[in-house]
């Protein structure tokens, strides 16, 4: 999720081989590109530690003085979802099992609309 | 210069470790029990607050100290962290995370969780300083050899 998120935001063509590249990627973070507005823009893959992650980068970026700003994007998907069972289901199958080229076009167009709903697409913010 | 010690829940070892380094403990004694309750943090952090990184001090050469937990995610969230320091242009010579969860003994780490999670706190304190006393020399070993790399 947090991978295509960062293809939305950079107005990338997301294809289902770049999510099994990044699956043996053996750092969490890893940087995807650079935006528009010059931001660097990374996937973080923190599974279920996303708060310690969080508070660890929020922390070592007050230090060290940097500009973060992180976007958890399994909970903007979880809270913005189409309501239904179906929706439900696609959301349950596209974050725990692994198989994007199943989900791929389904997940992607949700993903789009649930980041411009919120502005995070083509270099709005970073 | 910033330095992070970095362990488990950064609750013992880490806050141990900066506390040393800021001179707070001593080094040429293993201090009482008494001194480890009077450090700052020590067995104090909150586990909801795990991956925050605490400010313990300044050393002689006014560097900053910090501590912090990383669960079980140590290798990666230290990873995390010079891969961003890197993209911002900070060289790995102008900071220093060092792990001080190797250190700690089976006492400490079972005092910890008395302590931490099942909520026996005196009982499981007292382990973790009865641990703490006896891994003391390696502690202030590691803090000499962080010393030495700031020179």
């Amino acid at each position: 999720m947090p991978l295509a998120a960062c293809y939305l935001h950079l107005d990338l063509h997301f294809k289902s081989s770049s999510l099994t590249e990044a699956r043996w990627s053996a750092k969490p973070l890893s940087v995807i590109g650079i935006d528009k507005k010059g931001n660097t823009v990374c996937s973080l893959v923190c599974g279920k530690h996303s708060d310690i992650y969080s508070r660890a980068i929020q922390g070592v970026s007050e230090i060290f003085n940097l500009e973060v700003e992180l976007i958890n994007v399994d909970q903007l998907v979880a809270a913005n979802r189409p309501k239904g069972s179906v929706n439900y289901l696609k959301f349950m199958a596209m974050r725990f099992c692994f198989c994007p080229q199943l989900f791929n076009s389904w997940f992607i167009e949700d993903l789009r609309s649930i980041m411009q709903q919120h502005g995070r697409v083509k270099g709005d913010e970073a | 210069m910033n330095i992070v010690y970095y362990c488990f829940a950064g609750a013992h070892a880490s806050v141990v470790a900066s506390a040393i380094h800021c001179g707070l403990l001593p080094t040429d004694r293993t201090p009482s029990a008494d001194e480890f309750l009077n450090i700052p943090f020590y067995d104090r952090t909150l586990p909801t607050l795990i991956g925050r990184p605490y400010l313990m001090g300044c050393d002689e050469r006014q560097n900053n100290v910090y501590f912090m937990g990383m669960w079980n995610q140590r290798e990666k969230i230290t990873s995390t962290i010079q891969c961003l320091l890197n993209l911002a242009g900070w060289k790995e010579s102008t900071y220093i995370l060092q792990d001080a969860f190797p250190l700690i003994n089976f006492s400490t780490k079972f005092g910890g969780l008395l302590s931490k999670r099942y909520s026996f706190t005196q009982l499981g304190r007292s382990m973790t300083i009865w641990g703490m006393q006896r891994q003391y020399p390696a502690f202030v070993k590691l803090v000499y050899n962080v010393k030495n790399r700031l020179e």
